[in-house]
């Protein structure tokens, strides 16, 4: 009798989370879309960084490739459809574009979560390489055909290149991330 | 938060992916359609971030001078001594280019030389790379307030870079020379050639469009060429080098990779009207043959010929303006034959009229210009150029 009322409480009556946790949890879920579109912004500014446009699809596809598999909370469709229509209109891509190619991605992605998660980093690795070569693939036939024109396939090759090199240490500290933020919604 | 049950929610969770990708294609589409509203969502984006981009570029405009003077400090010896090499030859350079000026403005006084408009032109930094991976575009922080417009020009400190192609507030896109949807009218300065610089997203424009017979010539200066009343021209662009037999290209003086500060030019080019051309010549003031523009040079050797001012007819000058160089010979021999009858002369050019028409011979020759645009078109065309010399000067 003395051990029933909080096993109900626990079941069914949970205690309404506090302003604090609740800011918490809002923070930790917008984390890693945030530093996403800060990194957008921050690599379309002149810093000098050789490469930088070229880079910025591949670190974007990167981070949602990873918060896509291995917390998709944090990297909800939405959060995927904004930034890649942020990329769009920073690069004056034609609208849509990135935001098209990045949601497959998060699709592909979110797809293989629970197969991908118990391989090894290569194997990952390996997959996202193909799947982001794909991207940019899918990328340059689809700026090509609204511009009508073939764009030159050297910058999506490089773009695909920097992509695949720039997976690991986003990966390492995403890891970091992902291990020190708590998870936004744990009773989920 | 709605209260739905797990069910609901899973299904709702499986749907939103491909109900986002349906907003995506949307996005998409209305892009495709409706240009004006993409242009003004980029803006808008653009005009949030400049400041922040501005506060980005600036420290890391400084932190770039930094590093670079402190990599210059290993050098300072070697610099200096090539700095004051490169001084002593520039001191020439200012001698002669003091001369030239002044002999320059004496020949334009003495030409009375209409002088070019002085430009206004206002500076701006390189707030941020508006490119992407398939165009070169950059952003500068100063907009249509600081009075930059679209077609406004953008040099570099060394050479032409761009062209305003949007504006918004506080900011305004300049598409590169290098962008692959550039297309810039340029004359190259030591052949006197004309051609067109395409940008290929690489780092050198190619030209196109030179004539075959005046190839451009290595190493041969590049400056924009007035011709499409869209730019001013002599504006320093860079110099011709083959990277690959048969494959001029030009090798841009502004870096265009490095850009930091630019400065947007008005040069009011599209504010010079070009007096009416109409697509064909009026025939009323050819009658009176006192048209300034209407007496073509093959009419006024062919009065001086036979004498008769007065039987140039609306006719005559349909046979004329028509002939192709073939029928030119067949008519310039049947003139011979008989050059002091004016009635056949009437008769010999309205044939050659309904030669021209074909398939309308019943057609009045007075009519025959009128009837056909792209004749007209043609006429205007040959009439100043030595290269056709009109049929009946060849009778004398």
């Amino acid at each position: 009798m003395a051990s029933d009322p909080p096993q109900q409480r626990q079941q069914g009556l949970r205690a309404r989370p506090s302003l604090a946790l609740r800011l918490d949890r809002f923070a930790a879920r917008m984390a890693p879309g945030g530093v996403t579109a800060a990194l957008i912004a921050l690599l379309s500014a002149p810093t000098g960084l050789p490469g930088a446009t070229a880079l910025l699809p591949g670190v974007v596809m990167s981070l949602v490739f990873f918060w896509s598999v291995w917390r998709p909370d944090a990297m909800p469709a939405p959060m995927v459809l904004l930034l890649g229509l942020f990329m769009d209109l920073i690069g004056f891509a034609p609208p849509g574009v990135n935001a098209f190619v990045l949601l497959l991605l998060h699709g592909v992605a979110s797809h293989l979560r629970f197969g991908l998660m118990r391989l090894s980093f290569l194997v990952i690795w390996l997959v996202f390489a193909v799947v982001a070569a794909l991207a940019c693939g899918l990328d340059w036939l689809l700026v090509s055909t609204l511009s009508l024109q073939p764009m030159p396939s050297a910058p999506a090759i490089f773009e695909t290149m920097l992509a695949v090199g720039v997976y690991p240490p986003l990966s390492a500290l995403s890891s970091r991330a992902h291990r020190l933020l708590s998870h936004p919604d744990p009773h989920a | 938060m709605i209260p739905v049950s797990i069910q609901a929610r899973q299904a709702l969770d499986k749907l939103l992916l491909p109900f986002m990708l349906l907003i995506a294609v949307g996005v998409i589409l209305l892009g495709q359609a409706d240009r004006n509203l993409t242009h003004a969502a980029r803006m808008l984006v653009a005009d949030v971030l400049s400041p922040i981009w501005s506060l980005i570029a600036e420290p890391g405009e400084r932190v770039a001078a930094a590093v670079a003077e402190i990599r210059g400090i290993n050098h300072l010896a070697e610099e200096n001594a090539s700095l004051r090499a490169e001084n002593e030859t520039l001191r020439g350079w200012y001698d002669v280019a003091v001369s030239l000026t002044q002999e320059n403005q004496t020949l334009k006084n003495n030409l009375r030389w209409m002088p070019d408009p002085v430009p206004s032109f206002v500076t701006g930094r390189v707030i941020a790379d508006a490119g992407g991976l398939y165009s070169h575009a950059v952003l500068i922080g100063a907009g249509p307030q600081s009075g930059v417009r679209v077609g406004n020009v953008a040099l570099a400190a060394d050479g032409f870079a761009g062209r305003v192609t949007e504006t918004g507030q506080r900011s305004a896109r300049i598409l590169l020379i290098n962008d692959l949807s550039s297309r810039i009218p340029v004359t190259l300065e030591a052949s006197h050639g004309s051609a067109i610089m395409t940008g290929d997203n690489s780092s050198s424009p190619r030209l196109m469009y030179y004539a075959q017979d005046n190839h451009p010539i290595e190493g041969e200066r590049v400056v924009t060429s007035g011709q499409a009343n869209l730019l001013p021209a002599g504006l320093p662009i860079g110099v011709v080098h083959y990277a690959r037999a048969g494959q001029p290209v030009v090798t841009p003086y502004a870096r265009l990779d490095h850009l930091s500060i630019l400065r947007i030019f008005d040069f009011e080019v599209a504010s010079i009207d070009a007096p009416d051309a109409p697509g064909r010549v009026p025939l009323a003031p050819l009658h009176a043959g006192a048209g300034p523009n209407g007496a073509l040079p093959g009419t006024s050797a062919r009065d001086g010929d036979s004498g008769d001012g007065t039987t140039l007819s609306g006719a005559t000058l349909g046979g004329v303006i028509g002939i192709r160089p073939h029928e030119r010979d067949e008519k310039s021999m049947s003139k011979a034959s008989n050059q002091t009858d004016n009635t056949d002369e009437t008769q010999d050019s309205d044939d050659t009229a309904h030669a021209r028409q074909g398939a309308t011979p019943d057609a009045q020759a007075p009519d025959a210009p009128n009837a056909d645009p792209s004749l007209s078109g043609r006429k205007k065309a040959q009439s100043p150029s030595p290269a056709y010399p009109p049929p009946f000067t060849e009778r004398g």
